[in-house]
This record gives structure tokens, sequence and C-alpha cells, in this order.
């Protein structure tokens, strides 16, 4: 079945699909490189990927295989040099800079392993900063706020900055502020790197739980076996390319 | 995002950093009170200048000058001379109200004694039957002054001094015998009499002479008059007729002038209005005198002024630009060390508009703290200079007629001008960093430390 993928910005692109699904997150023959010093990197390696919507995906692999940078690829916060990338209506690979910010402000959440808040926020307003981003109302985005970190059980630490807060406790705060704007994609790259066995398969729990129920379509990249079993898929990279992986049943 | 939450951001960022943001918030406080200062003086002297040139005659008036003094047969004597022949061509100009001739001793040449007290002033002398057609107008008495009085101007009473230099309680003159008391240093009764300046008499004796003893001359005058106050030079003026000066200078320079022949020292030429100054002036000048306005001086002065505040206004404004490389260290180092800050954000999905837009929120907020706390401290600066300035002023025998007046003048559009100014320069100067941090690379910002 063809699908044609429409890019925001205008132009129409036909893409083959063999599967008769509707996939979310489209890639095709994506490379890209990185420079360290004079020597060239491929970080990602001539990968052709289609991801369900709604699905679990857990992208496992030795560090160096090309996890992180196909996270960034897909949310955007990198440019792949070669290849095409579409995550539904967008295509990402082809996204002028305002319209990729839009992008990641509007449809994708991000988990970082560093949790990435920022130090001179509270953490409701850390949960704030995608909707302070689009503009949205104080009172209307700080109740979303609250109930975000009710949610993921950090409602009375609503007040604390995040050198108040322990590792777990930072990183429910950074999944709070993945989840606020609704996205329909959730990237999350070694979300419980950081953290002690215990506290990862509680961050490991609140992600996949909250994910399935809104439906998001979640991308995690790890080294967490147990983390991976959850999945709905596994993919392995190895040397920035996909290795041949069955999907679960 | 909107604005308060630009406002807020900025306020959480600066805040990290208080002693920096001190220490750069000071330069442009520097810079700002320089041009708040710089100004002031321009401006001090702009309004001192105008006042002078207002409190030497109303706006309406023309004083024309005259080869008054010269001795008969000089080169130049027989032009310019204001005897009754240019006095009557003066008065038929259309738009001229009246005319006053006066012969004005020089401030500081005479003084005024009533008991102990001593005052200091102009004493000028008039024809006792033109001063009510000019315009005079007496509180008390009479505006014309014959053979041995004297008319007083409305603060002749405030300008007297005790025995102790101290100022006194202003008496009342009026009907009372005041002393014109005139000084001289001779050689003796058979050395060359003093220079009574712009009066073209002798010179003074030469150096090596031996000092002489001071000669005085005294001529007692009984107070007909105080004229209502006019906010001009004339308040601090004592009116005698005319030939009570010419005595006076008879008995400074051994030769009495005579306006018959040479004229009087000047003419007071009142118009209908402000608007006939300019007309009349030229109408003067066109027949061969010499005639000056407080309008068209003003207007010089004005112009002069421009150039004069614009200068000062510069030097405080290079302080402020230097200011500028300050905060642009500032926004670079704040760059630097929020990369993956900016890198967070980016990937939030900030653009990079927005990430500029905060640090140009930043600059400007230095800006314009400095520009506020430097304008207050520059008008604290000149009032506190002004204090100084009025306190000594206020003790001195021999201030000039008139009130004492502050030196420095903060104009009107100064604030607004030290606002924008400071702003532009924060602004300008935190444009490169602004967009140096919005063009980060997101992932290499992610993994700065």
């Amino acid at each position: 079945m063809q699908h044609r993928v429409h890019s925001p910005a205008g132009g129409a692109r036909c893409w083959f699909l063999g599967d008769t699904k509707p996939s979310m997150i489209v890639l095709h023959d994506v490379h890209h490189t990185y420079r360290v010093g004079s020597q060239a990197v491929r970080a990602v390696d001539g990968i052709d990927l289609t991801i369900d919507s709604g699905a679990v995906t857990c992208l496992l692999g030795p560090s160096g295989s090309g996890k992180s940078t196909l996270l960034h690829l897909i949310g955007g916060i990198e440019r792949c040099q070669q290849g095409e990338i579409s995550v539904d209506q967008w295509l990402v690979s082809r996204l002028p800079p305002p319209e990729l910010a839009r992008y990641r402000r509007t449809y994708v959440g991000f988990v970082f392993q560093a949790f990435h808040l920022l130090p001179m926020l509270t953490a409701v307003e850390n949960v704030e900063v995608p909707l302070v981003l689009t503009g949205a109302a104080p009172a209307a985005r700080r109740a979303r706020a609250l109930a975000l970190l009710d949610q993921v059980g950090l409602a009375a630490r609503a007040g604390h900055r995040p050198d108040q807060l322990s590792g777990g406790e930072q990183q429910r705060v950074a999944v709070a502020r993945a989840l606020i704007a609704e996205p329909r994609l959730l990237l999350a790259d070694e979300p419980t790197g950081n953290l002690d066995s215990e506290t990862g398969e509680a961050i490991v729990e609140l992600l996949l739980g909250t994910c399935r129920e809104r439906g998001c379509t979640v991308l995690v990249a790890t080294h967490n076996e147990a983390l991976a079993e959850r999945a709905d898929r596994q993919l392995r990279l190895r040397d920035g390319r996909l290795l041949p992986t069955p999907a679960k049943a | 995002m909107r604005g308060a939450d630009y406002l807020a951001y900025t306020w959480r960022n600066i805040s990290r950093a208080q002693l920096r943001l001190l220490l750069t918030v000071a330069a442009v406080v520097i810079g700002a009170t320089l041009v708040v200062v710089m100004t002031s003086v321009g401006g001090g002297i702009q309004r001192n200048v105008l006042e002078d040139i207002r409190s030497a005659g109303g706006l309406n008036e023309i004083l024309v000058s005259g080869s008054f003094g010269a001795p008969p047969g000089a080169a130049g004597s027989a032009s310019g001379v204001l005897g009754d022949s240019a006095i009557e061509s003066i008065a038929d100009i259309p738009g001229v109200v009246a005319v006053l001739p006066e012969i004005v001793l020089p401030f500081g040449l005479t003084q005024l004694t009533y008991d102990d007290l001593t005052a200091q002033l102009l004493v000028a002398g008039v024809p006792p039957d033109r001063t009510a057609p000019y315009g005079f107008t007496a509180s008390r008495g009479s505006v014309a002054p014959g053979s041995g009085q004297v008319v007083l101007g409305a603060g002749v009473a405030e300008r007297f001094f005790d025995a102790n230099r101290q100022r006194a309680t202003p008496p009342d003159l009026f009907g009372q015998t005041v002393t014109l008391v005139t000084q001289r240093f001779g050689g003796g009764p058979s050395g060359p009499p003093q220079a009574a300046p712009g009066f073209g008499a002798p010179a003074a004796p030469g150096f090596g002479a031996a000092p002489s003893q001071p000669q005085r001359h005294e001529v007692p005058l009984t107070v007909v008059g105080v004229l209502a106050p006019s906010g001009t030079q004339d308040d601090y003026t004592a009116w005698v007729d005319v030939d009570t000066v010419l005595d006076i200078l008879q008995w400074l320079t051994g030769r009495r002038p005579d306006p018959a022949s040479s004229g009087y020292q000047a003419l007071r030429v009142k118009t209908a209005s402000v608007d006939q100054v300019r007309p009349v002036q030229q109408a003067i000048a066109a027949l061969d005198f010499q005639a000056t306005s407080p309008l068209s001086v003003q207007d010089d002065v004005n112009r002069g002024m421009l150039v004069l505040q614009a200068l000062l206004a510069a030097i405080g404004l290079v302080a402020l630009i230097v200011s500028g490389l300050g905060v642009a260290n500032t926004m670079l180092m704040a760059a630097f060390e929020r990369t993956r800050e900016i890198g967070i954000l980016k990937a939030l999905g900030a653009t990079e508009g927005q990430i500029a837009r905060l640090f140009l929120f930043e600059a400007s907020f230095i800006g314009l703290l400095g520009a506020l706390v430097g304008l207050a401290l520059g008008w604290l600066l000149t009032q506190v200079i002004n204090a100084i300035v009025l306190s000594y002023l206020a003790g001195s025998l021999g201030a000039a007629p008139g009130p004492p007046r502050a030196v420095l003048h903060t104009p009107g559009w100064v604030p607004a001008a030290v606002i924008v100014m400071a702003w532009l320069v924060a602004v300008a100067a935190g444009l490169y960093p602004a967009l140096r941090a919005s063009r980060l690379d997101i992932a290499r910002a992610l993994r700065a430390d």
C-alpha cells in the first residue's frame, strides 16, 4: 500500500510500505556522521525503520551503537545528513528550524539520562517549561503541571529546585515535563541510566504505564534488559546499523 | 512565550550571579551618571546665561550702545553718538514705545551705605522725566529721582551686609538718607586720578608706584521711591539723576562727560511687543547704531548651547558605550555558562528567536537598571554640588546682583534620553551573545558541562 507523506512546508513524497498497518515513524536510508577531530564516525549507517503508532519500542545496543543519535534524529534534535525521516505528518528530515522547534514543542516529549532539568526553576516550573514555550496561560499550565506532579507522586515537592531532589525525583519531574504538552511521541534516552535499580524500575513503571494510558508512541534507548522485556518491540543496533530482530507477538 | 515569562526567566538568571550583575550594572551607572552631570553642567550654563540675559532687561527691550566717554575729536567719536537727535530718530521707528537714555556706573565702582550697612549695586543716571514714560512703576513713592534723590530697585534692601560681612536684615529705606560712596586710589592730591572702566579715563598709576591711601567721595541721597519688582537686574539698581553720575565721573577721572556733545552711554528702547524687537533692532542698525537685545542674544546663546550640550553629552556617552563592553562580556559569559540550559530549552522546543530574546531581555534589564540608578545618582550629585556652591555664594559680599543661582541644571529631556541611550547600548552589546546562544547546536549543548 502506498502512503503519501506530506511535509507541513508543502510538497509530497510517496513511500512504498510493505505493511498494511499505518506506521507513525518511517525512516528510509538514514545516515548520520560525526566528525571527531579529523575522523568521521558513522553514528547511523543506512537505517530503514518503521514504528507503529502507540507502540513501545526499545533500542538496545552497546555504547556507541547509535541509539542516542537515532533518538535525536527522530526527535529533531539533530538533522540527518542523508535519508528521510517522517513522523506522522511531519517530514522531520526536511523541516526548517522554526518548524522543527514547533515539532519538538508540540509533538515530542523527551526524557534524558541526565534528567536535564533547569537548575534555577522549581519542580513545577520545570514541568511547565514546554507550555511556557507555547505561550499557554499561566493559571492553566500551573494547574496541569501540578496535576502531573501529583500523578508522578511529587506533589509535595513542587516548590523544590532540582538540587533539592534525589535522582529518582528529578527523573520523575522530567517524565512529567515530557508529558505536559500531551505529545504523540515520547523519546527516552537511557531514562534509568543514572538511577539505582529500584528507582529505575519505578521510573520504567511510571513511564510505560503513563504512556500506554495516553496512547503515546514510545521509543526508549536503553541498556536495561528488564525494560526491554516490557516493550512491544526490541530493536538492536550495532555500529549504527539495525540488526535483524523479530518483533514481539 | 509571554512577556511576563521572559521577565521571570530574566530575573531568575540574573539572580544567580549577583556580584557579576552588580559590577556590570555599576559600569552602566557610572556612564549614566556622567551623562546626567555633564548635561547638567551645560544646562546650568545655558539657564544661567539666559537668566542673565533676561535679567538684563525684558525680552521686548533693545540696548543701543554708543561712543560715550571718548574725548572730543578722537577717532570714531562723531559716529554712534547717542544724543538728542539719535534719541528722536530711534523714538520715531515704528514699534518703539519709549526710549530711556542712561549712564551706568559699573558694578563695584560705588557702594550704598546706610548707618553701618553696605550694599554693592549698579547705579544708573537717567533723565528723571523719562522713567515713568518708559514704564517704571513704583511700589512706594516716585519713579523720578531729582537732584539729591535716589529711586531704589525692589531688591536693593536685600543686598546690605553689616560690618562683620554678614547679610543684614533688609532695612526700610523709603524716606531715609543713604550715601553713595565712591573710592579712588590716587597718588595724593597731586596724583593722577584712577580709571573709571569703560569711560575712556586716564590709566591707573604705573607699576612700582607707592601704594596710596584710598580717597572717598560721598553723596548723600534721599530715597524718594522704591520700584515694583521686575524680575530683572533693575531690581538691584539705584536710579539717580544724570548729573549725580556725571559728578562722580568727574571726581573719578578729572573730566566731566557732556551728554549734549558725547551723548549718553546707552539707550534703552522698549518695543510694543516681543514680535517687534527684531525689525526695530534692524532699523536701529540701519541708523548706524549698535543694538543688541536679550532676544537676539538668547537665540545666539541657545544655538551655541546646543553645540556645548551635545559635546558634554558626548563625553558622558563615551562612558556609557564603554560600559556596553562590560555588558557584552557579561552576556557572553552567561551564554557560555548556560550552554547546557540553552540546549535543554531548544530540545524542549524553544526557537532561536526565543533564546535570543531571553538574552536580550537580560541585557535590557542591565541597561535599564543602570540607567535608573545612574539617573538617581546623577540627580543627587547635581543637588550636592549646587548646595555646596549656593552655600558659598550666599555668604559672599562680592556676589553679583540677584539671588544666588544653581550652577547645575538638568534639562527636562535628559532622563528619557539617558534611559533610551543606556537601553540601546545594552541591547547592542547583548546582540552578538544572544545570536550566538540562539544558534547553539542542541546535541553539543546537551553534552556540555
